[in-house]
């Protein structure tokens, strides 16, 4: 069987409604200079003229129908709650519970390469958490390693002893100790959860996961009506430096453990303070801080050697394909879990973007090629309308490499599921081009 | 001094290191073949200026004549270059070459090449062949330069009459160790060529083996240092093929244990203790007469005697770098059927004026007993030493970890 590609399937799935939608762009790009011009500095007690602006978008695209309008909301959407609830206001009956914990593991990113990394449940990334917009969550993180550790809510708005920063909204995670994180699952949306202590290190390697958070109504999925979420979490390793500051870091915290169990862990050997002015008042006294060059044990470099890169813990070619069908609309999420910035490209289609940091951008916007920077979330919606193997990939092809080696990393496929029965070219695997 | 035959003894002598390097060199590809991938490379080294006066008292006691002098001393200073990289397998090998400054009375020249060696290396399995330690003791102690103890704390060369310590402590091995529990526990096999010289002390063109030593050991990884209280331990034996009329085998024996006292990673107090009997040759067979005095180093390493070494060492670390040391090692060494002994407390104290960088001060007091006062022609010895030492390690290009790691040790070995 031979799938017609090309034109004829062009003709087929994408037909007048992605032209309009093109066209609709141009007109409410339009509609909006017009709006911000014609009314000059706008002053509400609702918000800035940005959010204005973004409203009189939102209607402009409807008023130029051609193209989709997100679904109608409520008076006042865009706002923030006027104050996030403690986790006292918890309902007990209702709280959703879930158990994570941190353990170092053996990760094999591709056949024949492993390395060590930290692993929320022994799995890279971290298992994906899925809420209800408004659901009470609580949270049983247990640190299984000999290191400290946070967990961040990236994108939540919580009470802030909830939030995760070490020494800031909380004591860091002990070894063997349990720490419950409760919050209330807003706003609604792609976000992620990371630790947030030795943050270079702890997140990049690899304590991160997915956070979805799912509204009530979901406007993306009214509007596009997608049939399949995928989500993708982006990841940069530096493996070598990884192995040496992890063996660092353990060495020394062992000791500070057992200092600790003695009673005998001051502030200086931890280099934590009760406030700048004991701080400041160590410095009299001689202490030298860690940053200082006569100190940087082990920390020589100044930047990463980025050498493996990972969509969900693989490098390509284990990277999972993103299936689609003829005709199928899907969703997929981008999480950057590593510390680079990604720019993604999809073959042989024009996506949409309709979410970025896990909040619905006030009107879609059609690219190819979309940049994920380090703690970003973005959201975009794939329509089947060229059935093939199309690449999806991080156009810095740096990072689409193995230990140095190209074709690897941070590569995968939209694969169409007629591909099957296909008698055209399909993909092999190369790993030396 | 009697020529000395290696293991081969029958037909023609083979020159066995040689025969192994050959056999190695066939084994691996052509350094052409195809894109190279870069060696992880270990630079290290150290740097040490003393100076160092010196009182020794003869043996007249009653005139108490005494020598003293001011010597600068850059002895023990070394540089050292380790190249290995992964290979198909995931097992390592490389190449370790180095110089040390040797002492400038030993007449070894400006420099000598300690280490000039190949190795192998697995999880659990380390070869290596070439010029390297001869690991002929349990433990080291802490002093400034090893030679400090060199009568006290090494089993020393039963075929060398050079005033030197380079010839007890490097020779061309070949040597095979074992590791369990990620390098805890290891067991060492080695065949051996110690330098040979002649009575005056000129080293000799012979290289065939001449030594075998095992031993068994115990060590707390570097990583994990402070984490029990047993640091090191170990028992070994070591074999000198003399082949003289007093016997044909120099045989010797050491065992050592090293306790932390405390545990505290900012203030670390150790104790260790060797002990080495060398069960000697007999002196009472019709020798050379240089075998059987104690007033030559070959007399010395050829007799039978018992070497007792300890030392406690208290190391300050403030927010765990460290700081300071201070440490005293005693020795004592009485040599059997004679009467003859000798005593030593080196007391020091290093402070660290930066990282890898030691300021230091070290006190020696030697006191001989019996035969050795006229044999050495000294009683007492003194000497202080003021010392600047710079000391550095440098990695590049590394790829991949070691056995010791923390990570291998305790979270799954990654070949």
């Amino acid at each position: 069987m031979r799938l017609p590609i090309k034109s004829a399937c062009v003709d087929e799935s994408r037909g007048e409604t992605t032209y309009g939608r093109r066209e609709f762009l141009q007109a409410g790009a339009f509609g909006v200079a017009g709006a911000v011009v014609a009314g000059g500095p706008l002053n509400t007690p609702d918000g800035s003229a940005e959010v204005l602006a973004r409203e009189a978008e939102a209607k402009a695209s409807a008023t130029h129908g051609g193209g989709r309008a997100w679904p109608d909301r409520p008076e006042g959407w865009w706002r923030h709650q006027d104050a996030v609830l403690p986790p006292s206001e918890a309902p007990a009956q209702e709280l959703r519970e879930v158990e994570l914990d941190i353990q170092i593991i053996k990760h094999e990113i591709v056949p024949g390469y492993s390395f060590h990394v930290l692993a929320f449940n022994g799995q890279v990334p971290g298992p994906e958490l899925r809420f209800r917009e408004g659901e009470w969550v609580k949270v049983y993180f247990t640190n299984r390693t000999e290191l400290m550790h946070t967990i961040h809510w990236h994108g939540v708005d919580l009470q802030y002893e909830n939030d995760g920063v070490p020494y800031t909204t909380q004591h860091p995670v002990m070894p063997n100790a349990t720490f419950e994180y409760t919050f209330q699952a807003i706003p609604a949306g792609t976000r992620l959860y990371h630790c947030h202590f030795g943050t270079p290190l702890h997140m990049q390697h690899a304590m991160h996961g997915a956070l979805i958070i799912e509204p009530e109504r979901d406007p993306i999925k009214e509007e596009f009506g997608y049939t399949r979420d995928y989500t993708l979490v982006l990841e940069s390793f530096a493996t070598n430096d990884a192995r040496d500051d992890l063996n660092f870091m353990l060495e020394r915290m062992k000791q500070r453990m057992w200092l600790m169990k003695e009673g005998a862990l001051d502030e200086e050997t931890l280099a934590v303070f009760e406030s700048k002015e004991t701080f400041l008042a160590a410095i009299d006294r001689g202490w030298d801080p860690p940053y200082l060059p006569n100190r940087n044990q082990k920390r020589e470099r100044a930047a990463q050697n980025y050498n493996f890169f990972a969509i969900n813990g693989k490098a390509y070619p284990l990277t999972a394909p993103i299936m689609i069908r003829r005709g199928e609309t899907i969703r997929v999420r981008l999480i950057n879990g590593g510390g680079l910035t990604h720019h993604m490209h999809l073959h042989g289609h024009q996506f949409w973007q309709v979410a970025e940091d896990g909040n619905v951008l006030s009107s879609p916007l059609q690219i190819n090629t979309i940049s994920v920077g380090p703690g970003k979330t973005a959201d975009i919606i794939i329509e089947g309308y060229n059935p093939g193997y199309w690449t999806f990939h991080d156009h810095d092809t740096s990072r689409v490499t193995n230990n140095g080696m190209y074709p690897g990393g941070m590569l995968t496929m939209l694969v169409y599921e007629e591909m099957d029965d296909y008698d055209g070219y399909h993909p092999k695997i190369a790993l030396d081009e | 001094m009697k020529e000395r035959s290696g293991f081969s003894s029958g037909g023609g002598k083979r020159v066995w290191l040689a025969h192994i390097a050959a056999w190695l060199l066939c084994m691996m590809p052509s350094p052409t073949m195809g894109q190279e991938s870069s060696a992880r490379l270990t630079l290290a080294g150290t740097g040490m200026v003393s100076l160092n006066l010196n009182r020794s008292i003869d043996q007249d006691s009653e005139a108490e004549a005494s020598n003293q002098s001011i010597v600068s001393d850059f002895s023990d200073s070394f540089l050292l270059l380790r190249l290995d990289r992964q290979l198909y397998t995931n097992h390592r090998a490389g190449m370790l070459l180095g110089f040390v400054f040797p002492d400038a009375e030993t007449d070894l020249g400006e420099v000598f090449y300690n280490q000039i060696n190949v190795f192998y290396d697995t999880r659990a399995f380390r070869g290596t062949l070439g010029r390297t330690r001869l690991e002929n003791f349990a433990l080291e102690f802490p002093t400034l330069r090893e030679e400090d103890l060199l009568e006290y704390a090494f089993v020393l060369n039963g075929f060398s009459n050079a005033d030197n310590s380079e010839f007890s402590r490097y020779g061309n091995v070949a040597r095979a160790e074992l590791f369990g529990s990620g390098g805890r526990f290891h067991a060492r096999g080695q065949a051996s060529n110690w330098t040979v010289t002649d009575v005056a002390g000129e080293r000799l063109n012979d290289f065939e083996v001449n030594s075998t030593s095992g031993f068994l050991g115990y060590r707390l990884p570097q990583g994990i240092r402070y984490s029990g209280v047993i640091r090191e331990a170990g028992i070994g034996f070591h074999s000198q093929k003399v082949d003289l009329p007093g016997g044909n085998w120099l045989t010797g024996f050491s065992a050592g244990l090293a306790i932390n006292l405390s545990r505290n990673p900012l203030r670390n107090v150790e104790l260790r203790g060797q002990v080495i009997h060398s069960r000697g040759i007999d002196a009472g067979a019709p020798v050379d007469a240089v075998a059987t005095t104690l007033g030559t180093p070959l007399g010395r390493a050829l007799s039978r005697s018992t070497a007792l070494v300890a030392s406690l060492r208290l190391l300050r670390r403030p927010y765990q770098l460290d700081r300071l040391q201070v440490a005293t090692t005693v020795g004592y060494k009485t040599f059997s059927g004679v009467d003859a002994s000798r005593f030593t407390v080196v007391p020091n104290v290093f402070f660290q004026l930066g990282q890898g960088v030691d300021l230091g001060v070290q006190y020696q007091y030697e006191s001989l007993s019996g035969s050795l006062v006229e044999l050495l022609g000294l009683r007492r010895s003194h000497s202080i030493k003021f010392v600047l030492v710079f000391s550095f390690q440098s990695m590049f290009n590394d790829y991949f970890g070691d056995r010791d790691d923390i990570l291998n040790l305790e979270h799954g070995y990654i070949s």
